[in-house]
């Protein structure tokens, strides 16, 4: 155990790791709680916060680093136990055996104040089966705090992990999927089968929330709102890598406006309307990141709304008969962290997801 | 039958909020020159929108006096949005929002200036597509209402099209007494109806106010210890170092007792001990407030004697710093009969807290800023540990309004060691600690609402009746009783005057420290 003396090098509104390794300080598996336990006896200037667990799940080691940085900001605003673990079910160690590591990530709220401290289990997992890695991180949780699982991997075949009866609230990426139909599937399994009362979290569907929210206020104005069940074509614009992020946008359409299937195809869908009309998404190609523009057109209005590159806004342009108006509406923070916390904070969105995902399914190849 | 624009939903709003989202609107501010609208109304509608809960159409105008352009007015909000917005100002934030940031000269009580102010609207409702939804802000003072609000009818601006609202929001005093509150409830409802009346208590906005619903209504731990058998009294403080500043004139006129208590406390008091409401809406929740505030024991002259302390201020030290007493305040008379501190002790008449007494202490130039309210619990029997360690001292919950705001728990603990000790522990939640995240200003969460039509948070007519007729009562023995209780005397920077303590050694317990 480094002691105080390694903790009183922590520097005041920094996250550091306890020594000089970059997950923190390394200490028995079976003494996890101890060490913890001696960190806090050891400083009386800090305190520690923990409202739920918090575990990432990777495979390998190459995302350690990142994700202890992702963690380290998160606790700002979430205070909480957090565990990473790193899964390398292949590794062949001559005994399957858990490496651990322990460190705090401290903040001052207000100057003056005492410094907030959320605490960082690392594990890292060699030759473990599933069940000896939910074992591994089930010892490690803080007793009676909901556990939300942020879940960077494929999703197992069968949900025969005892951890997913645990998880309270599954985060996980759409936009990384490598094979969306077969994770959507395995995600459906899991939630079936492993655990029907989790609720499911896609960052993905969170990415787009900022665009949801503008469009739906542009469409407060009564000019615009008259032309809802007229719209007519879709365009979004995309960077490549946000495929799935557009089609998570038509499903919102399509599930909130009624919108039927027609036929789909990777850049072009058709839907039938209410009244049996034709509508036409059109999906763009775009350098900018995510999804950064939308162009929404009936027979009496268009919106254009348009992320520059670089600004946190978003600029609305709306032609109408009586003329053309500008808005702006706040862009959303496309950072990991920031659509974490956005994860992490109870709202009403999931059942707007729900009928969302279930039309994803329908549009993913 | 077909539905108007403006009458149509909006599905694509579905599942974006935890709370109803409010609709385009024009907001009016009247007294647009006024502290309030520089310190709190437009740094609130600002962090509205930089939260993106903003309309992207609503438009501000200002309404006041002093001949000022739209760009002059926005040149000293921008600055004072500097000074006082929670999160700061970003460029590109206001460059949007203070493009509908509007000025509109008049004096109150010219016609003309409503009937420009009305073409005004209906261009912009026209541009914006606001539908003719409308928020008038008075901010002014009471004796500016009954003209601005003659003035808006004539001009036809308390009518909503089809489809549309006009509301008004009033801030307090609302009325000096029961006769004056009712004068001015009937002038707001002779323009404006109940359901379009909201009167402002920004202490209903503060997280830890509203959290006093969830704490009781979402944990089954407390409910069924919120009555007399297990809860033994109940205090209540607001204190404050700031003498009466600049407002000695309005001060005189007020006295703690009408400036904190028939308004804030008495909502506070109301939440914390209300019967759960049938649901949610604006009007369960208020219901059950009214009937706390009717079963308040009234009392009489004699009784008020002897449950109720006034004092003023004498000179004294706060903060480190020599201050005046308050006779000697600027714009404050010497021989002043106003209280700048009152506590007293009442009772709720009703089954839940029969005998319970609620200890409430409100002043000024005390030695420090703090709102909270702590409910004591009863004392375990005089069994087991209770009775081989004398004054274990009972459990105490504490609500803490402001500031760090949070709650926090006292619970009996034993000791380390071989011998038997037992002490209080503190169980601590603050919301800084927790959430991290800071909490919105009283005056976002009611400005939106407001806009939503949610006036959950705000005081309904017969609410603020009832409370008058309770403080009327304590009034009238210090200002029409022909032997008043006398005025009680304070060191500023001291926690009150000797005989509020004595109100409480009388029943066997002390004021808490704070």
């Amino acid at each position: 155990m480094a002691g105080s003396g390694v903790v009183s090098n922590l520097q005041l509104g920094h996250t550091m790791p306890l020594d000089e390794t970059p997950l923190g300080l390394p200490v028995d598996f079976g003494n996890i709680s101890k060490q913890l336990k001696a960190l806090w006896d050891s400083d009386t200037d800090r305190t520690r916060a923990s409202r739920l667990n918090f575990v990432v799940y990777c495979q390998g080691t190459d995302s350690l680093k990142a994700n202890t940085e992702l963690i380290s900001r998160l606790v700002r605003t979430h205070a909480c136990r957090a565990i990473l673990i790193g899964d390398c079910p292949a590794a062949q160690p001559p005994l399957p055996k858990v490496s651990a590591w322990i460190q705090a990530h401290c903040h001052l709220t207000k100057a003056g104040a005492k410094e907030i401290c959320s605490e960082q289990i690392t594990l890292l997992a060699e030759g473990l089966s599933e069940e000896g890695v939910a074992n591994a991180l089930m010892s490690n949780l803080d007793y009676d705090l909901p556990l939300n699982l942020l879940w960077q991997a494929p999703f197992p075949e069968q949900p025969t992990s005892p951890l997913w009866a645990r998880v309270d609230r599954l985060i996980f990426d759409s936009q990384i999927w490598k094979n969306p139909s077969q994770e959507k599937q395995r995600l459906d399994l899991i939630r079936d089968k492993g655990n029907p009362k989790m609720s499911v979290a896609d960052i993905n569907w969170t990415r787009t929330m900022a665009l949801r929210q503008a469009i739906a206020q542009c469409f407060d104005m009564p000019q615009l709102l008259a032309e809802l069940p007229l719209l007519n074509r879709l365009e979004i614009r995309h960077s490549p890598d946000a495929h799935l992020t557009a089609l998570l946008l038509v499903a919102w359409f399509a599930a909130q406006l009624g919108w039927m299937l027609d036929q789909t195809s990777r850049d072009e869908i058709r839907f039938r309307d209410q009244k049996g009309d034709t509508l036409v998404v059109i999906l763009l190609p775009s350098p900018n990141d995510s999804v950064s523009g939308v162009t929404v057109r009936s027979p009496g209005a268009n919106l254009i709304l348009e992320r520059a590159q670089g600004s946190s806004l978003f600029l609305a342009t709306i032609h109408t008969a009586s003329g053309t108006s500008e808005a702006h509406f706040p862009g959303g923070n496309l950072e990991t962290t920031a659509l974490l916390c956005e994860e992490l904070t109870p709202g009403p969105r999931h059942r707007v997801y729900q009928k969302a995902a279930a039309i994803l399914e329908l549009l993913l190849p | 039958m077909n539905s108007t624009p403006s009458q149509l939903s909006n599905p694509l709003k579905e599942g974006l909020s935890s709370r109803p989202l409010p609709r385009p609107c024009n907001v009016v501010i009247f007294g647009a020159s006024g502290d309030l609208t520089y310190r709190k109304l437009i740094p609130a509608l600002y962090n509205i929108e930089a939260d993106g809960d903003l309309p992207a159409t609503t438009h501000i105008t200002g309404f006041a006096r002093r001949p000022k352009s739209d760009e002059s007015f926005r040149q000293e909000l921008g600055e004072a949005l500097s000074k006082f917005s929670r999160s700061g100002r970003s460029e590109e934030i206001w460059k949007d929002f203070s493009s509908r940031l509007h000025y509109h000269a008049s004096e109150f009580g010219n016609p003309e200036g409503y009937k420009t102010l009305a073409t005004r609207l209906d261009a912009m409702d026209k541009e914006n597509g606001t539908a003719g939804n409308r928020l008038f802000y008075l901010s002014v003072g009471p004796s500016e209402f009954e003209g601005i609000l003659a003035q808006l009818a004539d001009a036809g601006l308390n009518k909503a099209g089809d489809g549309a609202w006009a509301r008004v929001i009033v801030e307090k005093p609302f009325g000096r007494d029961r006769e004056t509150a009712h004068a001015l409830n009937q002038k707001v409802s002779d323009v404006f109806e109940e359901k379009d009346t909201y009167r402002i208590d920004h202490y209903l906005g503060k997280e830890t106010a509203q959290n006093i619903m969830v704490l009781r209504f979402a944990n089954a731990i407390f409910e069924p210890l919120w009555n007399h058998r297990y809860i033994d009294h109940i205090q209540i403080t607001a204190a404050e170092p700031m003498g009466v500043e600049a407002r000695g004139p309005y001060y005189e006129s007020s006295g703690a007792l009408r400036d904190m208590v028939q308004n804030h406390l008495t909502q506070i008091l109301c939440l914390l001990t209300m019967e759960p409401p049938a649901d949610l809406s604006a009007d369960s929740v208020r219901d059950e407030k009214l009937k706390v505030v009717r079963a308040l024991r009234k009392m009489s002259p004699e009784q008020v004697a002897r449950n109720v302390v006034r004092a003023q201020y004498a000179a004294g030290v706060v903060g480190g710093n020599d201050v005046l007493g308050y006779k000697s305040e600027e714009r404050v008379s010497p021989q002043s009969e106003t209280e700048t501190y009152v506590a007293y002790r009442t009772f709720i008449d009703n089954w839940r807290w029969d005998g319970v007494p609620i200890y409430v202490r409100v002043g000024k130039r005390m030695p420090k800023h703090g709102t909270e309210i702590a409910i004591y619990f009863k004392e375990t029997p005089g069994v087991l540990f209770n009775a081989q360690q004398a004054g274990l001292g009972p459990n105490v919950l504490v609500f803490r309004i402001q500031p760090d705001e949070g709650v926090s728990l006292l619970i009996q603990s034993k000791r380390p060691g071989a011998q038997l000790a037992i002490e209080p522990v503190k169980m601590d939640f603050h919301y800084k600690t927790s959430f991290g995240k800071p909490s919105p200003e009283a005056y976002e969460r009611l400005l939106l609402d407001a806009m939503s039509g949610d006036a959950t948070l705000f005081a309904r007519r017969d609410e603020v009746d009832a409370a008058w007729t309770f403080i009327d009562c304590i009034e009238h023995a210090w200002h029409n009783h022909p032997n008043p209780p006398p005025m009680a005397s304070y060191p500023a920077g001291s926690w009150g005057p000797k005989e509020a303590d004595d109100l409480l050694a009388a029943d066997g317990r002390v004021w808490r420290r704070l």
